[in-house]
């Protein structure tokens, strides 16, 4: 309770000092008009809001000489408030609990599974190439909702800021590939779908899916759930066996 | 919302998940509340997502010496996954498929 206090403390403070306002207002802006790109190309994977709005803001503090380390402390509101946003997914849940209702053990071994071979394909890769053991390990919470993530890698011996960065490109990615994945595995399965991108892709894959339909939407929001808390909960336990 | 998950120890976002599901499953009028107060934040959730893939920049030495193995094993670990997912879950909810309209 007192952490909470304190990064609250630390967020106020960033939010009352000028370069806080400054750029949150700046990002705001941005996020706008890469909303309006992202309308304007119909959609296109490519130009999602993140992707634009990042590429944006880092070529601004590129050319402004602003270290990222002080953008991240200016705008710690937005990425504090990460974690209470997560919690609005409950909506589509609720909205489509009958549907989910009906699908029982069958979703779970779905979910299980795209939860166990991302992660395990992503490590083994990096293995294969010799990469440090930090990066291998951050690695497996690529496909976890971002606060999680970060919590997890902390617990894994994992960089919780890789974590992110990880977790968003999973996400990009998983969004950008998914209509042709599905298309080349063919059947129109608004479900399947998306249980596929709510294990995989996150909370970026359940954006994506949330486009689709409201049913694939709310079946991502549960995978993303219960992806994520399966892997926070089995991933330490497991390592820390493992050692 | 946010009061809720004030009162939260870590891991708070799925807690609190759960206890939103909850209050919505136990009143009709707040479940309708609650939707229209979330609609913004469900259709702008990337937003707050940005400066956390900022974070990028810090460790770029490290990721830029890695870059190919990296890029491989997230792009291939998530077509391929993402695949696997929807060809299982494809199988399994199949026969389900006439119960779903």
């Amino acid at each position: 309770m007192s952490e909470i206090v304190i990064q609250f403390q630390q967020v106020a403070a960033s939010i009352l000092s000028l370069s806080g306002l400054f750029w949150i207002g700046i990002t705001v802006t941005i996020y706008v008009f890469s909303k309006r790109i992202h309308t304007l190309t119909g959609n296109h994977p490519l130009t999602l809001p993140l992707v634009i709005s990042a590429l944006v803001l880092g070529g601004l503090l590129f050319v402004l000489d602003v270290p990222v380390s002080e953008f991240q402390r200016a705008t710690s509101l937005i990425h504090w408030l990460l974690g209470p946003v997560t919690v609005a997914l409950a909506v589509p849940l609720h909205h489509q609990y009958q549907r989910i209702a009906g699908l029982g053990w069958r979703l779970w071994v779905a979910i299980v599974a795209g939860g166990v071979i991302a992660p395990a394909l992503a490590w083994f890769t990096l293995y294969l190439f010799n990469a440090p053991l930090m990066l291998s390990m951050t690695m497996l919470v690529k496909s976890i909702t971002t606060p999680l993530a970060m919590e997890t890698a902390a617990l894994t011996g994992g960089v919780p800021a890789i974590a992110a960065v990880f977790v968003i490109s999973t996400g990009v990615v998983g969004a950008m590939v998914c209509p042709w994945v599905f298309k080349l595995l063919g059947g129109n399965n608004p479900a399947a779908q998306g249980v596929a991108l709510g294990t995989v892709a996150h909370a970026i894959g359940t954006a994506k899916a949330l486009q689709l339909s409201e049913l694939t939407g709310a079946l991502a929001a549960i995978s993303l759930s219960l992806n994520g808390v399966l892997t926070a909960f089995v991933l330490p336990v497991l390592i820390s066996t493992l050692e | 919302m946010l009061v809720v998950q004030f009162s939260l120890p870590l891991p708070g976002a799925l807690l609190g998940l759960g206890l939103l599901s909850a209050l919505m499953a136990l009143s009709k009028a707040l479940a309708r509340a609650i939707s229209r107060a979330a609609q913004p934040i469900l259709a702008n959730m990337s937003f707050f997502f940005i400066p956390a893939v900022l974070g990028i920049a810090i460790y770029w030495s490290i990721l830029q010496a890695n870059l190919l193995a990296i890029l491989l094993a997230i792009v291939g670990s998530t077509v391929v996954s993402l695949g696997v997912s929807y060809w299982l879950a494809k199988k399994l909810l199949s026969r389900q498929s006439d119960e779903i309209p």
